[in-house]
């Protein structure tokens, strides 16, 4: 074990002398990893698309809801400026 | 499954990703506001049948939230689109709870009023 150690030292700084920095390993995870954040924004872009088609939904309700009760308002106050 | 998320993934980027959340960004805030000011309609018409006074200052708040939200499409980062959307959606949500609030009991009364028995 003693005499390992200073070859698995010498071994190791030599890999060191010959690998690329931190930031290249870090740059090269992110490169790899980038389909996969894409693929998560795009679903998070289809889910905003739903929550918007309900919300228009909604807005649509509304706006009619609005319309039947000015109607009813009229029909039975009328005369009076809703 | 690997192949297909990897063939998406490669396709929608980060510049794709901005052009779509400028477009539902203002989606959004176009049915937000026709929520908010259907109801405020829905809210007055209530107080004018029981003879209340109207809002009004909660329609000039929701017209001065609107200058705002063109801006979402000449924001150039992902961070400045969240900020004028907070500042936009933030006061209708506000709006919202306040008319609701606000006209709880009101709401009621008109219904009977429209709706009760003669």
């Amino acid at each position: 074990m003693k005499r390992a150690l200073p070859l698995a030292l010498a071994l190791c700084l030599c890999a060191a002398a010959q690998a690329e920095s931190p930031l290249d390993w870090h740059a090269a995870a992110q490169a790899a990893a980038a389909p996969y954040h894409n693929a998560v924004y795009l679903l998070l872009r289809i889910a905003g698309a739903v929550w918007i088609a309900v919300e228009w939904v909604a807005a649509v309700v509304l706006v009619w809801c609005y319309w039947l009760l000015r109607a009813r308002a009229a029909r039975l106050m009328p005369g009076k400026d809703h | 499954m690997d192949a297909w998320i990897q063939e998406i993934g490669g396709r929608f980027g980060p510049d794709q990703y901005l052009f779509w959340t400028r477009i539902q960004c203002l989606l959004w805030t176009g049915a937000d506001f026709v929520i908010v000011f259907h109801l405020l309609r829905i809210a007055n018409l209530a107080r004018a049948l029981l003879g209340r006074r109207t809002h009004f200052i909660s329609y000039i708040v929701l017209f001065a939230t609107l200058p705002l939200a063109p801006f979402v499409l000449v924001a150039p980062t992902g961070g400045l689109i969240f900020l004028i959307e907070l500042l936009v959606t933030v006061p209708h949500f506000l709006l919202i709870l306040y008319v609701i609030a606000a006209n709880v009991r009101v709401f009621p009364l008109a219904a009977n009023r429209l709706f009760g028995a003669r």
